[in-house]
């Protein structure tokens, strides 16, 4: 059981903290680029890009889950590919992709601001890794307002 | 077809680039091109349309069986069947027609008997029609039967705790009906064999979105209902007059569009809050585009940019900073994101690989 639940995530860092969303959904990884703002969008949407010629949203994930963002010049796009659909999410560093056991995962408290947003912790050595769920963050994004 | 938008893309890449060398040489090759790729596409559009008649053909006689099965008299009316739209739409617009269909006469048409009773001719009729309109085509089922009750609606959102009581009363027409194409948002208690099979109208509208569409339920009580399905006439390529508003550039359907206007500040006037200005006679009511996209701290002019757009056979002046020029843009989906986002249909991408978000001029004014 302990054997068959290894995974693997993909760690980046926002507002400080370090995150990870499950490898499989995370499709590249580019530098920041120009971003079109799309008026009256939702406030954590900063706009759409151009990723070879598609459009792609761009999420301003530290505002999306509370945090204020580093405001580096020298950000990265996360983009996840979520049932076919393509979403970029700012951050401000990543850190590459990690190999976990379900052992150092711990579900989360009560606590946790997150809410759903969040599947638990993991634990790595020293560090912690808040472990999103990048389904329940698209739903949010799409939830109508 | 995504070739072809591909294809125009690239085209515009090239122009753009040359353009800042100013090679005398290559602008007669370059204008032959352009010429080309614009046929190309003009073949390969008209290639791709179909009358709707493909869809609509199928109707008479589904709605002659659920007419007898229903025991109703219904006159069913078929009108603009020559009305051309992309090939694509044709397989995915039937489904949710049979279902409006279906609605119409099972739900909205009453029963012989009490139609004579409320004084309405015994026999139903249902209108089916399709036509073009700018750049869309839009098609509607009309019937003329007993209509969305808006209290009925009301009382099934409460119950479902999506709105409060208070909120109820004051919300529009528009916005009750909106709740009808939730999932799983039915107003009848007893689903009949016909209407009944968990098609709901938030299918209806899942498969118009996804095509890039809009679905609109107008209705009044004892008068009858129409659904109002709009797409856009082609999926990907059409021409858009490029404009600039806060340095960003957004995309105007040229098919919107009567004329542009250089409107002097002195000519505006306020009418009842909102700006007006006459042009030859007609009163046409302003619109500052920096305004609709809530950006603050715009400085007064003594000149506006004002292009002027056709909405049915009103006009209203859409005001810019500057005009760019006329090009032929790809449309992209924005994604479902932005699906509240009801102001832009879509962006492009330009030839410098920037984005232009596309307006929807009809929800603009």
């Amino acid at each position: 059981m302990a054997e068959l639940s290894e995974f693997e995530v993909f760690v980046f860092g926002v507002g400080g903290q370090e995150m990870a969303f499950d490898v499989e959904h995370v499709s590249i990884v580019i530098e920041k680029t120009d971003i079109t703002p799309v008026p009256r969008a939702k406030k954590n949407v900063l706009g759409v890009m151009n990723l070879r010629g598609r459009i792609v949203p761009v999420v301003d994930l530290a505002s999306m889950l509370g945090l204020s963002r580093k405001d580096s010049a020298e950000g990265k796009i996360v983009v996840v590919n979520y049932e076919d659909i393509e979403t970029g999410f700012l951050v401000e560093k990543v850190r590459g992709v990690m190999r976990v056991n379900s052992e150092d995962v711990e579900k989360m408290h009560k606590f946790d601001s997150f809410g759903e947003k969040s599947k638990g912790i993991i634990k790595k050595q020293e560090e912690l890794i808040i472990h999103l769920s990048v389904g329940k963050i698209l739903e949010e994004l799409t939830m109508s307002s | 077809m995504n070739l072809m938008g591909e294809l125009v893309i690239s085209r515009s890449r090239i122009s753009d680039i040359l353009r800042k060398y100013n090679i005398k040489e290559v602008d007669e090759s370059l204008s032959q091109l352009n010429r080309i790729t614009l046929d190309l596409q003009n073949v390969v559009m008209k290639i791709r349309m179909v009358p709707i008649a493909f869809v609509f053909n199928r109707f008479p006689r589904m709605v002659r069986d659920l007419a007898k099965q229903l025991s109703k008299e219904i006159n069913f009316v078929i009108e603009g069947e020559d009305t051309e739209l992309d090939r694509t739409f044709v397989e995915d617009i039937g489904e949710p027609l049979v279902h409006l269909l279906r609605n119409a006469i099972d739900h909205g048409i009453e029963t012989k008997e009490e139609r004579i009773a409320k004084g309405k001719p015994p026999v139903g009729t249902v209108v089916l029609s399709a036509r073009h309109e700018g750049n869309n085509v839009v098609i509607e089922v009309k019937d003329d039967g007993r209509g969305i009750d808006r209290a009925t609606v009301l009382k099934k959102a409460i119950e479902k705790g999506l709105i409060s009581e208070a909120q109820a009363e004051n919300l529009s027409d528009e916005k009750v009906y909106e709740f009808l194409f939730l999932p799983g948002f039915s107003t009848r208690s007893n689903t009949t064999e016909l209407s009944g099979r968990g098609v709901g109208m938030d299918v209806v509208k899942n498969v118009v979105e996804s095509l890039n569409g809009t679905v609109k339920i107008e209705s009044v009580k004892d008068r009858g209902t129409t659904v109002t399905i709009r797409l856009p006439l082609t999926l990907a390529i059409i021409q858009a007059l490029l404009v600039t508003v806060n340095n960003h550039v957004y995309a105007i359907p040229i098919a919107n569009i009567d004329s542009t206007l250089n409107v002097s500040a002195n000519k505006i006037q306020k009418l009842q809050d909102k700006l007006v200005t006459v042009i030859r006679g007609e009163i046409i009511p302003l619109v500052k585009l920096w305004e609709v996209f809530g950006l603050n701290g715009h400085k007064e002019e003594q000149y506006y940019n004002t292009v002027i757009v056709r909405m049915g056979n009103r006009k209203y002046g859409l005001v810019v900073d500057s005009l760019i020029g006329q090009e032929d843009i790809v449309i992209k989906s924005l994604g479902k994101i932005f699906n509240d986002v009801r102001i832009f249909s879509g962006g492009a991408i330009l030839g410098d690989g920037s984005i232009a978000l596309i307006l929807d001029v009809s929800n603009i004014v």
